[in-house]
């Protein structure tokens, strides 16, 4: 069936107006002439079909045979403006872009090195610092290479036994200094006894001098025959005073040697009194330096295996950051894959824009596929050019 | 700041007891104790409880008592004693001569 396009319809009515006017009329005037409003709906019937017939044939499609086609001056122009345009902003972006990817490329290398150059410095300053490090330590230990222990242990050993030495000699001057005390208490005792006898001493002069009187007395009265004995009585007696004389010597010098001696028994006692807080102050200070010195050494030991842990940590560190400079060679494949093809596009729109004289921009067109196919053909690696995209799965080579 | 002894007949133990300060001053006191004829007891041992502080003077005197005595280390016992008298006899090592407790 027709279909009734109601805008094709209405565009038909505006543009033959005329006949549709001329075809009311007639419908009019055969109703009157004839007396019949069916007939004239019938000719309004037919006038419709008619023209909607004709509408039917105007739009079909018309077949152009390939070669009467004739491209309208106006597409002909405007697409040869185009690409005019094209090839003209072509040959203004595309060399500052190569330039820029060559600067690109420059920059980074320049930074890689440095980077390198920067991460080997540190390296070294790193193992610098730990056989420093290692020096120091070395210089506070001692030359027996089987104990490793600091020097400072070695010093507090030897101030203990110096202690140590100090107590021993402190009692064995006490020991001693008791036993000459003793010894000086016994001398008193023994001078007691002295005394003792010299007062016996005292007595028989004192007797003797008695007798040696009465002697004389029993001489006088004898008369002449006790003149001898008188004499003999006169030097007893002096002998007996002399005696008492001499005795009265012997015990004022006892009593001076008893006097030095309790001299000498308070100074000897103040020898033998050394207070011992002084030697127990030490020894404990000792005790717990050595303690601690120990607990040092400890340290100082774990400390430089640490330290060397570390160092070989920041070795392995640089050995990845260098690894990882490597992208440098990576950008490197990328921009000249990114400038050939640059390059590419260049020369592409430089033989465009000497094809821009032919009238037809058809042989243009063709022109620019030509191109276009030799550019795919030519580079079939730019789609695996590089395709690696982190350092870790990129088949860079190491230096 | 005495020096007291007492000999227990039934288990033969000359006890000796330092009052007060131990030092020189006890010294002929001391000798007195050891020396006299109850020294000839089985045990002999010298008790601390009232003793404040000793100094060499005291060392020197147990050490002659040892001596007069002829005992061998550890037969004279020293008891009682307090913290500071108790570290002395261990920096002097007279652990190693009396029984200390």
């Amino acid at each position: 069936m027709v279909k009734l396009d109601y805008i094709m319809l209405k565009n038909s009515i505006e543009d033959n107006w005329p006949a549709w006017v001329f075809t009311l009329l007639a419908m009019v005037v055969v109703g009157i002439l004839f007396d019949s409003v069916w007939l004239s709906v019938i000719i309004f019937s037919i006038s419709v079909f008619w023209s909607l017939f004709l509408l039917k044939k105007d739009t079909s499609p018309l077949e152009m045979p390939e070669e009467d086609v004739v491209i309208s001056d106006d597409v002909n122009n405007l697409t040869k403006e185009c690409l005019v345009k094209m090839a003209i902003t072509a040959e203004a972006e595309l060399p500052p872009l190569v330039t820029n990817m060559t600067q690109i490329q420059d920059v980074i290398a320049d930074a890689s090195v440095k980077l390198r150059e920067s991460f080997n410095g540190l390296s070294d300053s790193a193992e610098q610092q730990t056989n420093l490090t290692r020096d120091i330590i070395n210089q506070l230990r001692t030359d027996d290479t089987n104990s490793s222990k600091l020097v400072f242990e070695e010093f507090a050993a030897q101030t203990a036994s110096a202690i140590s030495d100090y107590v021993d000699l402190t009692i064995e001057v006490s020991d001693k200094s008791i036993q000459a005390i003793n010894k000086v208490h016994d001398m008193s005792a023994q001078m007691d006894v002295m005394f003792k006898l010299l007062e016996q001493v005292k007595y028989l002069a004192d007797q003797t001098g008695l007798l040696a009187l009465n002697a004389s007395i029993e001489a006088a009265r004898a008369g002449e025959f006790g003149r001898g004995f008188s004499v003999v009585a006169n030097e007893v007696r002096s002998l007996a005073e002399k005696s008492a004389d001499l005795n009265s010597q012997i015990h004022a010098n006892v009593c001076l040697s008893r006097d030095m001696l309790e001299e000498a028994n308070i100074l000897v006692g103040h020898i033998a009194s050394i207070e011992m807080d002084h030697a127990i102050g030490a020894k404990s200070d000792l005790a717990e330096m050595t303690n601690k010195l120990k607990t040092v050494s400890h340290f100082v030991d774990e400390s430089l295996e640490t330290s060397a842990g570390i160092s070989s940590s920041i070795q392995v560190d640089v050995a990845n950051a260098i690894m990882a400079l490597q992208y440098d060679d990576m950008i490197s494949q990328l921009v000249v894959h990114v400038r050939s093809w640059l390059e590419n596009l260049i020369d592409g729109s430089g033989s465009v824009s000497h094809l821009l004289n032919e009238d037809d921009v058809r042989v243009v067109l063709n022109a620019i596929i030509e191109t276009l196919d030799k550019q795919i053909e030519s580079k079939p690696a730019s789609q695996s050019a590089v395709a690696s995209t982190s350092v870790d799965h990129g088949e860079v080579e190491l230096f | 700041m005495t020096v007291e002894h007492a000999f227990s007949e039934s288990n033969g133990v000359l006890v000796i007891s330092v009052k007060g300060t131990f030092d020189f001053a006890m010294l002929d006191d001391f000798r007195a104790a050891y020396s006299c004829d109850m020294a000839d007891a089985e045990k002999v041992v010298i008790d601390m409880r009232d003793t404040s502080s000793i100094n060499s003077s005291a060392l020197g005197m147990l050490l002659n008592m040892q001596r007069h005595l002829g005992a061998a280390d550890g037969e004279i016992s020293i008891v009682n004693c307090n913290d500071v008298v108790k570290k002395i006899f261990e920096i002097t090592h007279f652990n190693k001569k009396f029984r200390i407790e």
